[in-house]
């Protein structure tokens, strides 16, 4: 890429031109982290067999709504942390874990299935935005999305790749996961610069 | 071997005004720590902690440093119910997050 791929407009907007590619690239796995999430949605995961929560059975109105979670918030799942390391990266545990596991497990049952929700949204915008043409351009609200988004992807790859800072320590061009290095990096670069486009310094 | 207190005099015994874990959670506040993570750009964590916490860029950047330095940083403190919705939003901006009472 020899231009910048985000540039700046005027009026707080962002302007995104990438090829086509790239573009698909982009979109296919967003789609396949979002199938991870929808697979793994808290909302929908079993209860963890909470007695309190155990109103349920043989509850002839029972529609699946649980008017519990719908007062407190709280979701169906149990609060144990996801198996998955991506997963686990991506909703980590608000206290450390050895520290206080039961507080982990309020915690989660309390934020998972927001955090949850707005991963996939913005994961929603980047895909609608990202096919709609070699230049598009994205309101404010749009860039956070594409910002937010574009590191969930980092993270998600980053997690699966085992990446660390040492970048000598990474595998060579012949290696079989040299190309998903590469997208990895490619992905720190248009992070970079929408965050420079979105006013930060071209530093670091 | 100890000796025995001396009976306190009752009447004169006042009473504490409060519960005294209010004064506990004031001396020992609750603090959110970000933790150091290979994946994060680093402009991007200064960037995340201007944008959440309302930091300048010089702090945000000396926060930034400590975690990559040092492996972390505590980033915010207050109540405990305040730490818990900054470390949402720490982990929904794609930040590494715990909180804990301070010591």
């Amino acid at each position: 890429m020899s231009r910048a791929a985000f540039r700046a407009d005027d009026d707080g907007a962002v302007t995104v031109r990438l090829p086509s590619w790239l573009r698909r690239l982009l979109a296919e796995q967003l789609a396949d982290l979002d199938r991870l999430l929808a697979d793994n949605d808290p909302t929908t995961a079993p209860a963890g067999g909470d007695p309190a929560g155990g109103d349920g059975a043989g509850d002839p109105a029972g529609a699946g709504a649980d008017p519990l979670a719908a007062i407190t918030g709280l979701t169906g799942a149990d609060g144990s942390p996801p198996e998955d390391p991506v997963l686990r990266r991506l909703r980590p545990a608000g206290y450390a874990e050895d520290a206080d596991p039961e507080a982990s497990r309020e915690f989660r049952r309390f934020t998972e299935a927001d955090l949850a929700a707005v991963q996939r949204a913005r994961i929603a915008t980047v895909r609608e935005t990202v096919l709609a043409g070699d230049r598009v351009q994205l309101d404010p609200e749009q860039a956070q999305a594409w910002l937010g988004a574009l590191n969930d992807l980092r993270l998600a790859l980053g997690t699966r790749l085992g990446v660390s800072e040492d970048l000598a320590a990474e595998p060579g061009p012949e290696h079989p996961l040299a190309g998903s290095y590469e997208l990895y990096h490619l992905l720190g670069a248009l992070q970079h610069q929408l965050l420079v486009a979105l006013g930060a310094p071209d530093e670091f | 071997m100890s000796v025995a207190p001396i009976a306190p005099d009752i009447e004169r015994v006042s009473r504490p005004e409060q519960a005294t874990d209010e004064v506990f959670d004031l001396s020992r506040p609750w603090v959110a720590i970000v933790w150091n993570d290979p994946v994060n750009l680093m402009s991007y964590v200064v960037y995340v902690l201007q944008k959440l916490f309302g930091y300048s860029r010089e702090k945000a950047t000396a926060l930034m440093l400590d975690v990559h330095h040092k492996g972390r940083a505590v980033v915010s403190a207050g109540s405990r119910e305040q730490m818990e919705a900054d470390v949402a939003r720490l982990h929904a901006a794609g930040l590494w997050a715990t909180l804990r009472q301070d010591d």
